[in-house]
């Protein structure tokens, strides 16, 4: 049976950012045998696991049930839209969105509830997207619907940067490439009978030139360059 | 086409970009080490992989952004010109800035750009002229997929190209492997006797610039690797007769009529079987996973296919399901326990 003062002794010392070699070293000049404090080891990294899996099951189910909430939200807005004010209905988005991403903001920063304001900043992305879209529907704003996934995917960038988070990223690049599958369907179709929007193609080039910009962001950000 | 219908089949295809990169991602966070040259690896972290899907994203935009422009001024330039031009931009950046996504990309760029174009070549002007093979459309590719694998070969030399190398000789292995299980069945075979209606090649300069062009940039990337030690002699060899085939397959009489279809038939089949026993021996010498993997999945799948194709019409509805169900079983555990084999073997070599 493993002492409990050699999982004490390894805990804290990996806490301190002592290397493995140095504890075995110090452990076997304590007169401790090398199996006891393999099997020390190996307890604690059962123990690690378990709370990764514990972390995981956690975010997934903060993940989950962002994504039904904002899905019950859809649902109840969807099957009232046609009753409700132009003037409510932003205000409904405009809310719901804030309130997202404040209380997102809030659990992240203030409470380190990382995976869960994580969730709520992900709802709030995804109900700034559901908003350009039924805003373009009320005010029958003239353009080619990808144009409103470069403009979800722009919204995402800025606050990606704002909240420095990897998954908002992720979730940019997915939004530009429906946008990218989405144009050229537009560009082909009627090919020699209407023209293409003008705001389109600005559209077009300022997603060109910030994803460039990203792209080099992250480039110099990419360390060890020296290894490719 | 409704724009219901047209959102969906974006989403549809951007979800299957998306699951292919989640999966490469997932690649990526998986392996903790650098490779040993035997795998293929895409990013170092995830600010590289970040990286690379902004430079993607940017050739795709630039891609389209030149299209709409374009399209706004009256179409000044042909969109293939755009493909074209794009895939150039999608190789630099991916060499500038160590992108390895951006390479496969561009190649398929330029692939598709050649291909497009040379489906308007193959239709001669003058409407008493027959139409040149078809033929070339098929062979002339397969004969850049081996160029391409030859640079694949060069590109290793170096180790700071080696990921560089993986997605020459993946490309190019897989486009050769997929063409070969085409032809080798009944549907390919047919498609291929047609391709052969026609007058030859040299009735277009451009395609006969393009033939001239593969085969020479292939004979002389060939001949380097050898004379470096790139490549074993064995496996010259072979680059050699794969490109003797690939290379002579255009000047195919016609024989649409379809006379030599068992002849074909059996030529293909067992030259794509030999192919893939080859793959798996290529691994096995070279050390590279991905080939065992590449080879010992798709004679798996090439069994299964001929089986069907060959048994369905004259076994018993019951008694063909029921082998298919013990050959799948006895196929898999044998094939499984090879590749594990070759796998544990060539790490014990390394």
């Amino acid at each position: 049976m493993i002492e409990q003062k050699i999982i004490d002794y390894i805990r804290e010392n990996l806490a301190t950012g002592k290397s493995k070699e140095d504890i075995y070293k110090d452990l076997l000049a304590q007169g401790q045998t090398i199996n006891s404090i393999g099997e020390g080891f190996s307890l604690l990294v059962t123990e690690h696991k378990k709370e990764d899996s514990k972390k995981k099951i956690t975010t997934i189910m903060a993940v989950i049930g962002a994504i039904l909430v904002g899905a019950g939200i859809f649902s109840f807005v969807a099957a009232n839209w046609q009753e409700i004010g132009k003037f409510y209905k932003i205000l409904i988005i405009l809310c719901s969105m804030l309130s997202s991403y404040y209380g997102g903001w809030i659990l992240k920063e203030k409470y380190h509830r990382v995976k869960t304001g994580e969730a709520l900043i992900l709802l709030g992305s995804i109900i700034y997207g559901a908003g350009i879209f039924l805003i373009g529907q009320m005010f029958n704003v003239r353009a080619n619907w990808p144009d409103a996934f470069i403009l979800w995917m722009f919204g995402l960038l800025a606050l990606s940067l704002a909240m420095n988070s990897f998954a908002i990223l992720y979730f940019a690049i997915s939004v530009g490439f429906v946008a990218v599958v989405g144009h050229p369907f537009d560009i082909f179709s009627n090919f020699m009978e209407d023209r293409f929007l003008l705001t389109s193609s600005f559209m077009l080039l300022t997603a060109t030139i910030i994803t460039f910009i990203f792209g080099i962001i992250f480039y110099k950000k990419t360390v060890p360059r020296d290894i490719y | 086409m409704d724009i219901e219908i047209l959102i969906i089949i974006a989403i549809i295809i951007a979800l299957g970009v998306i699951a292919g990169f989640g999966m490469l991602a997932w690649r990526i966070f998986r392996r903790k080490t650098i490779s040993d040259g035997s795998n293929i690896r895409i990013s170092f972290s995830s600010e590289d992989t970040l990286s690379q899907l902004f430079f993607l994203l940017f050739v795709f935009f630039l891609a389209i952004t030149a299209m709409s422009f374009n399209r706004n001024l009256g179409n000044v330039i042909e969109w293939f010109l755009v493909i074209f031009l794009s895939s150039f931009v999608s190789i630099f950046l991916s060499y500038r800035f160590k992108g390895v996504l951006l390479l496969p990309v561009g190649l398929i760029g330029l692939f598709s750009w050649w291909f497009l174009k040379a489906s308007e070549w193959i239709s001669l002007e003058s409407s008493i002229d027959m139409d040149i093979k078809d033929l070339s459309l098929f062979s002339l590719p397969l004969l850049f997929s081996l160029f391409l694998y030859v640079m694949g070969l060069i590109h290793e030399q170096n180790r700071k190209f080696e990921r560089y190398a993986t997605v020459y000789n993946v490309l190019s292995v897989v486009a050769i492997t997929v063409a070969l299980f085409f032809v080798s069945t009944e549907l390919g075979i047919e498609v291929l006797e047609e391709m052969t209606e026609g007058v030859d090649i040299f009735n277009s300069w451009q395609l006969s610039l393009s033939y001239i062009f593969g085969g020479l940039i292939f004979i002389v990337g060939a001949f380097y690797s050898l004379g470096k030690n790139l490549v074993r002699p064995i496996e010259g060899a072979v680059l050699f007769i794969y490109g003797a085939i690939f290379g002579l397959s255009v000047f195919l009489p016609d024989i649409s009529e379809g006379k030599q279809s068992l002849y074909l038939a059996a030529f293909f089949n067992i030259f794509l079987l030999i192919h893939l026993v080859a793959l798996l021996f290529a691994g096995y010498l070279k050390k590279k996973d991905w080939f065992i993997n590449l080879g010992s999945l798709s004679l798996f799948v090439f069994i299964i296919v001929k089986y069907f194709d060959w048994a369905f019409d004259f076994l018993d509805k019951s008694v063909f399901f029921i082998s298919a169900g013990i050959l799948l079983i006895v196929l898999g555990w044998f094939m499984e326990k090879g590749r594990r084999y070759m796998l544990s073997s060539s790490k014990i070599a390394v």
